[in-house]
Order: structure tokens, then sequence, then C-alpha cells
């Protein structure tokens, strides 16, 4: 990886559920570092942990039934973790900022779009009503809303979806933040109105300096936006590299089998290649590496042993047994 | 080209979900969902019906199955005009004609086990009984990857991917010679989209069906079809042979589409057409040609709408701008 300063870094991160019928190891001791002015993906199908890793960044895993069991959270030269209620609340919508897949989580039906950015905007930047307001419809025009002096007193259900999706990042990015946690920001948009958002928000991060975490099952997308990319699977990350390293040179057999399986990465193959089996449930994980089952290099050792993540080439990490 | 049984729908001007407001003394609004559709399948092929939202594709679908009857226009399949069919016949002709859904976790019915949800056709058709359907499911169950001890389990039990292979079994009971699969994979992880898609392949292959093929995600679509038609705001704006209208998309929206899909390779640098705005509401779409709102393009002569005409070798587009 670079030699950059490092403005985000997890060491160890583990965040369980606990339901009735057993614990979901939901995020299962993970390391990762995020660059100053870097975006890196997290990627990975459903049930891998990238949601719940970014929620457990932000301190707002729904608790109970989850928790933060272990681990650190390091910005800013201190550990998310071990703050206390107010001091996360300072650093949520200012330092760090999040939009969801689905705006609705974060925009409040009953207030304008306004009032919702322009609060952030006071709360965390001191400034006056009027110039809250007046910021607010700045970054409103800046994400490309048309009309923003006059939209900025509409309430959420008066926009679309994409519009809706603007104003997510409008508010997240109000108080200028110096990370941006997107957790599927485009998933449920049409693809034409994607293309506009990830272009969108690939200008913001030139003009706002933002590191941005990117979280997304989508590699199409992750090819188009991140720097860096992590691959998660069941609760692990399982390969951690530069994009470019990761897309030409990917080691890990998970890696491998899901870049196989993509339409738009084997035009004129006749067969897909798929990976047999299914995601494992996560409150009873395999033993050993937890892709063993599916795997098509899996000997002995891997299902004994649980792979640790190694640098196999300068800046590319790999967690498997089958990689010396 | 297949020779062969020509597949002909025609369907024309087809308005849907009249949305009354009635309490509020509006004007009847109308949803414009699909207008003016000429569609031909062939047998033997697989037709990709490409769309983003309001495009209209899954009302066509669904008006070609007549599981919604057009609002005019007429859909023709193995030489019989479905419109001049009683409720008896047209039965017996759905046996010839199928339709697997999006939602996997909401087409099959949760109170019934998977043999039942199965072998429910069968009966319903006349097609067997006892002990002889109870084989039949079995056969299904196991082409498309299930076991037999899944029969007496209930879909709650079965994970996604799961789900979609019971629709097909539950699909093919019947002996189709035309499947309708809306979104089949959308909803899917990829590896096990990839899993799906191999599956529908194979199927085609073993029992010489026709597919028409729904989806708002154009890798996936170019991956299984033969030839691709693609639709806005109900409105079919080009068809051509799959590789043709990937080489030589002639429509500006097409091009956009194509435009707008990310590809899982950070390597390839490629000249985006990225659209602007949003798409416009199918209850008041734009007069003239549709698309003009948001058409890089567009000039005096889009107020009129344009033809929809041969401007290759089975190659059709609707826009003024094309010659031939």
């Amino acid at each position: 990886m670079q030699t950059n300063e490092a403005l985000l870094d997890v060491r160890g991160l583990k965040t369980c559920f606990f339901l009735e019928r057993g614990t979901v190891k939901a995020v299962d001791g993970i390391d990762f570092t995020i660059h100053k002015g870097r975006t890196l993906g997290l990627v990975g199908e459903s049930g891998c942990g990238k949601s719940v890793t970014a929620l457990s960044i932000m301190r707002l895993v729904p608790s109970p039934p989850g928790k933060i069991v272990e681990g650190e959270v390091n910005f800013g030269g201190r550990d998310l973790l071990k703050l206390d209620y107010d001091e996360i609340r300072k650093i949520r919508g200012a330092s760090i900022a999040m939009i969801f897949q689905d705006p609705t989580a974060a925009l409040n039906p009953v207030f304008t779009v306004g009032e919702q950015i322009a609060e952030a905007i006071q709360l965390h930047q001191g400034l006056s009503k009027k110039e809250a307001y007046d910021r607010a419809a700045e970054m409103l025009g800046l994400v490309g809303i048309p009309s923003a002096k006059e939209r900025v007193h509409d309430y959420p259900h008066q926009f679309s979806g994409g519009m809706r999706q603007r104003v997510m990042i409008a508010m997240a990015l109000s108080c200028r933040p110096s990370l941006l946690i997107a957790d599927e920001p485009t998933t449920n948009l049409d693809v034409t109105i994607q293309a506009q958002i990830l272009e969108l928000m690939k200008q913001l991060k030139e003009t706002f300096g933002s590191s941005i975490l990117f979280i997304t099952h989508d590699f199409g997308i992750v090819a188009e936006m991140c720097d860096d990319v992590a691959v998660m699977y069941a609760g692990d990350i399982v390969e951690y590299a530069d994009s470019i390293s990761l897309f030409c040179n990917p080691k890990h057999p998970y890696t491998l089998g899901l870049l196989r399986c993509i339409p738009s990465r084997n035009r004129g193959v006749e067969r897909l290649s798929s990976i047999r089996g299914t995601i494992p449930d996560l409150i009873s994980t395999p033993k050993g590496c937890k892709f063993h089952p599916r795997c098509p290099r899996a000997k002995e050792p891997c299902r004994l042993e649980k792979p640790e993540l190694l640098e196999v080439e300068k800046g590319h990490t790999v967690a498997c047994n089958s990689i010396v | 080209m297949t020779q062969g049984l020509t597949k002909h729908f025609l369907v024309e001007k087809s308005v849907l979900a009249r949305i009354a407001s009635r309490l509020s003394g509006e004007k009847e609004k109308v949803v414009h969902a699909v207008c003016d559709a000429d569609l031909f399948v062939l047998k033997g092929e697989t037709m990709g019906l490409v769309g983003e939202s309001g495009s209209g594709k899954s009302t066509l679908g669904r008006c070609v199955l007549h599981l919604i009857r057009p609002t005019s226009g007429k859909v023709v399949f193995e030489g019989i005009d479905l419109s001049g069919l009683g409720k008896t016949p047209l039965r017996k002709m759905r046996r010839k004609m199928q339709m697997i859904f999006q939602d996997p976790y909401t087409s099959l019915n949760p109170r019934i086990k998977v043999g039942e949800i199965v072998g429910h056709p069968l009966e319903l058709h006349g097609i067997a009984k006892g002990a002889k359907k109870r084989k039949r499911v079995v056969e299904l169950l196991e082409t498309v990857g299930l076991s037999q001890e899944q029969m007496e389990r209930y879909p709650h039990q079965f994970s996604g991917g799961q789900k979609q292979r019971i629709a097909i079994a539950r699909a093919l009971a019947v002996n189709p010679v035309f499947m309708v699969a809306d979104e089949p994979v959308s909803a899917l992880d990829v590896s096990i989209q990839a899993q799906i898609i191999n599956l529908l392949k194979d199927l085609k292959r073993k029992f010489g069906l026709t597919y028409l093929f729904i989806s708002h995600d154009l890798a996936v679509v170019e991956h299984i079809s033969d030839r691709i038609c693609v639709m806005y705001l109900g409105k079919i704006v080009e068809s051509a042979p799959t590789t043709e209208i990937f080489k030589s998309p002639k429509h500006p929206y097409t091009q956009g589409l194509i435009s707008a899909v990310p590809i899982a390779d950070p390597r390839v640098k490629r000249e985006k057409t990225i659209l602007k705005g949003e798409i416009p509401s199918a209850i008041d779409p734009p007069s003239g040609c549709r698309f003009r709102t948001r058409c890089p393009y567009a000039y005096s002569e889009c107020t009129r709408e344009p033809e929809y005409r041969e401007v290759g070798l089975t190659h059709y587009a609707a826009c003024h701008l094309v010659k031939d």
C-alpha cells in the first residue's frame, strides 16, 4: 500500500449479534487501513460483514442484539471504540459521515432537507442559522440539484430516488468530513442514475479531499471508484490489495471465483464459472478456513487452520493456506 | 437465426394501471406503461428485454403471457391471437408458456411444501396425479439441481438461489416451450446468479426452450441473449442481435446505457456518455421522442415521434438521427 498517512486504522475488529438461536459472528477479526485521500472498497456478497463493519466504525451497531466485542478503530489519534457517547456524536457527521443504500434511513421525512443539512452544520461548525442555510443551499447545488435555493425548502418525499441520494451526499459532505463511508449508495438506483452519482462522488472527492470507504457487492463499481480493495467472506477479509493488483492478479480462490462469475468481465465466455455451494451460516461457520467447503484448492490444513492475512507481494495480502 | 415457427408478438398501446385520484377530484391519471410495442421472438432464441425503471419491460412481459390483458394491440403466439381466446382455451395455451418472477421470496407460497408447489401445475393441467405426479416432481427437482428430500420442506428453509430453482422447476412442470423470465437473478448474489444463468442455459439446450429474458442488468442480458430489445419509458427504442447492439448501438439511450454499466476491470478506459437528468414519469411522458429530455443530441425534429424502423440487418431503432 502507499506510504501515505493513515486516516483510519482498524485492528482486530470483531462484532457479533447475540440471537436466540446462537451468536452470529458478523465481523470476525479484521484489520485494514484507509489512507488519506484514497478510496478503499470493501467488497463481498450478502452476509460477508461489510455493512456491519461500517456500522461498527460509526458505533451504529444495533445493540442489542449486536455488540462490538473486540478491536480498535483508530482515527485522528484516538480509538473510536473507547470514546463515550458525546465524543462519538461530535465525530459522527463531522469528521466521519455515512451515506446509505436507502436514503430514508438518513432523511427525516418531517423536516425539510434544508433544515436537516443546516442542523448538522450548525451543530458541528457553529455557524448561525442563516449561514448554515446558505451553506445547505450551496451544498445542494454542488451535488447537482437544480434550483437549489428553492429546493432547500422541500421535504425528502418531494425528491426522486436519485435526487434523495444526492441530498444524502450533500448532508454527509456539508461538514467537510475527512472520511465518507458509503454503504451500497447506488444499489437501489437505475444504472444511468448510478453512473451520475458515481461521477458526482468522484468529483466531490477531488473537491473536498475526503477519503472514502466504499461498500459494495459490485466489482464493476469497485474497479471504477476504488484505489484499494478488501474482499470479505463470512466476516473475514480474505484478500487486500490495491485495485490494479487485485483485478489483474487476484490470489484468493474466493476472489478468483467471484471474478470469474461476473458477466461484464467474462464477455464472450460460453459458460460463466460459478462457485459451488453457498455462503455458510454465520452462527456455525466451517472449522479452519471458512471458505474451504467451496474451495477447489482445499487441502487438509484448510480444514483445520484458519489462515492469516499474509503479504504475498508488496502491498498485496491474502488469507489462504494454499498460497505460500 | 433459427428456422421454424415464428412466435410473433404485436402489442400496441397498452395503457395500464389507472391511478385514480377520485377522492381529490383530480382528473384520472393514466400510466402509459407500454406504448406501441412490436416484438418478435423466434423459436429457440433468447430475446433479452432491457430497460430501467418505468421502461415497461415487466408489463410487456406480463402482457405477452396475458397475465395482464393489453389495452389494445395483440399478442400472437404460434400463430394464434391470444386476445381472441376464452378462459379455457387460454389456460390450455398457458401450458406452453410459463413465467419466472424476480422475487423468489414472494413468488412461492410460504404455506405450501416445495413438492406441492412444483406438483400443483401438474394437477391443475390434468397432466399427472398421485404417484405419477410425485415421480415427475422428483425428476424436476433433480433437473434444477435440488434433491428428493427437499420436497418436504417449506420455501423459507431455502436460500434465494434455491428458491429460484424451485420456481424454475415449477415453470418446467408443464413442459412449456416458452418462458418469460422477469429479472430472475436480480435478487441474487453474483456467485449464485452465475449458477442460475448457467442452469437456464442448460435447460434451454436440453428442452429446446425459447426465452424472453427481462432485466435491467445489461451485462447479464448480454451473456444470455441472442437478441436484445431496449426499452425506454414504454417504448422499444432499439433492437438488434446481441453482438451488433454492443458493437454498434444506434440509439443515444442505448449508448448511454451501455456506457453506464461499470466494468470490473480498472485498466479499461473508455469514452463515457453520462446521461443527464432523471427518468421522466410514465404518467406524463415527454411529447414526441420520449428520450429527448435527456438526449445529448436532441434537436428540433425530436418533438415529433421518431419511427421505429430497420437501420441495419435485423437492427431496428427509433431515432431521427439514425440514418439507414
